[in-house]
């Protein structure tokens, strides 16, 4: 399995997946249980190329079925940490 | 001789700012090459160019915002004598009585000398104004040395007291878009568009609820084999079926100018993309209906993403023979668009939710959408505009066809 992550890293490294995947995010100060769609502005195409990201740098497989796990950063760094 | 001319990039654009070149006088061109970029309101564009042949002479210099048709540069056919002066680089026609627009006269045309990329790029650091270096490469050509050699010249120059620069200022670096409440302008142009749509064209509505089901369960199978980076969005499957429905029914993909209706050959299905902080353009996926899913899904991805940093190809805001807008999986039930003028019809999708169905005598939950269609009288009426929904709905029904 992977290397171990701390909760703060995981988080870091999910805001740094969000700014490069959705241009213009404004990342810092976002509601960790406010949904990252709403937030965001994040449309299916947004939220595939982040599950996309996200398992590829992370190295957890999401299958299309969790993708609503993902969609708010308290949510998804739980997600990351459990798998 | 063929003049480039500015190019009419939607029917919200009435003038563009030419923000750099990518030719030179000398250079060869073909059909579809990218010979400049133009700054419009919702995008910085790489124009295409639709003559092949030698680039002559560049007319407008970068920076300029110049109307609709005004023209940008000359291009000349393989074989044409070089600066022949063919018909004068005519302004723009009078513009549209929509809005004041500044028709500057156009300037003279630069003759700018033979030169290589590489050297006109050194040019242009060094801040040399290339058309002062008399070439000493084939032809005349300006060479790396000779822009070098000129920078030198100057710097050395430049050490002795002189009264008066003996030359023209250097050729200025492209410059930054101009500082513009990019906002603004973008509601502005699509007002002005939706306006003129709503003024002219006769609209008629008509909607069916799509029962998804099959549609999503196909997609669902096929996504669990597919890795994460190969996954269609259920929006793809509603774009094949849209193509393949219009391709049924030609009165809907076209466009209505002069009094008449022009049925489009292929369909380039105008995809609106929103952009984030306001606005909306709808750049078109060439062949919709031709694409197998998995490359439609790609060139949807790619075009939203270039829509979002733009950087979008002139053929693309100016090819769409239909739009479609989706809301997505956070927007509202349906919509009824407005239809983007010359086109005769505008497919809209609501977003995709589970509501209850009857389904074999039962009711049900099921993944529904709303699908509806915005069509010009002019071009289509009811009778048709209901069988373009009935094959839509067939297709989604059997997504193993799409």
């Amino acid at each position: 399995m992977t290397v171990a992550r701390t909760p703060d890293e995981v988080r870091a490294k999910i805001a740094d997946i969000l700014r490069r995947t959705v241009p213009g995010a404004q990342v810092e100060g976002l509601d960790p249980k406010a949904d990252l769609r709403d937030e965001l502005d994040m449309d299916s195409l947004d939220v595939l190329n982040f599950a996309t990201a996200l398992s590829h740098e992370l190295e957890v497989s999401v299958p299309e079925s969790d993708y609503s796990e993902l969609m708010t950063l308290e949510r998804c760094t739980a997600y990351v940490l459990s798998k | 001789m063929a003049e480039f001319k500015m190019p009419s990039l939607g029917a919200d654009m009435e003038a563009g700012t030419l923000l750099e070149w990518k030719v030179a006088p000398g250079d060869i061109v073909k059909r579809g090459d990218i010979i400049a970029v133009v700054d419009t309101e919702k995008a910085a564009i790489e124009v295409e160019s639709f003559h092949a042949g030698v680039v002559d002479s560049l007319v407008v210099e970068q920076g300029t915002k110049v109307p609709v048709g005004t023209t940008l540069a000359v291009i000349r056919g393989e074989g044409e004598p070089a600066g022949a002066p063919a018909s004068p680089p005519q302004a723009a026609a009078p513009p549209s009585a929509n809005g004041p627009t500044s028709t500057p006269a156009p300037p003279a045309p630069l003759r700018r000398p033979r030169i290589s990329p590489a050297a006109r790029r050194r040019a242009r650091e060094l801040g040399v104004d290339a058309a002062q270096i008399t070439g000493s490469g084939e032809r005349n050509a300006v060479t790396l040395a000779d822009v070098e050699r000129a920078a030198s010249a100057r710097a050395a120059d430049a050490t002795k007291p002189s009264p008066a620069p003996e030359h023209p200022p250097p050729e200025a670096p492209p410059p930054e878009p101009p500082p513009v409440d990019r906002k603004a302008e973008v509601m502005r142009a699509m007002g002005a568009a939706m306006a003129k749509s709503k003024r002219e064209i006769p609209h008629y509505y008509l909607s069916n609820t799509i029962d998804l089901e099959p549609a999503i369960a196909f997609l669902a199978a096929e996504n669990a084999a597919r890795p994460i980076e190969r996954r269609i969005v259920p929006g793809v499957l509603l774009l094949k079926a849209t193509a393949l429905a219009l391709r049924a029914i030609p009165e809907l993909n076209g466009f209505f100018e002069g009094g008449t209706v022009r049925h489009a050959e292929a369909v380039h299905l105008g995809t609106a993309v929103s952009l984030r902080g306001g606005g909306i353009v709808a750049p078109a996926i060439h062949h919709a209906g031709e694409l197998p899913l998995e490359d439609l899904m790609w060139r949807l991805n790619d075009v939203v993403r270039r829509a979002r940093t733009r950087r979008l190809k002139s053929s693309e805001l100016s090819d769409s023979t239909a739009t479609v807008t989706s809301l997505g999986d956070r927007g509202s039930e349906a919509v009824y668009g407005v239809i983007y003028p010359p086109q005769v019809a505008l497919i809209g999708f609501g977003r995709i939710s589970e509501r209850p169905w009857v389904y074999a005598g039962q009711v049900v939950s099921r993944p529904l959408v709303v699908a509806s269609l915005s069509a010009d009288h002019r071009a289509s009426d009811g009778h048709r505009g209901a069988a373009f929904l009935r094959i839509l709905e067939d297709k989604l029904k059997e997504p193993e066809s799409l």
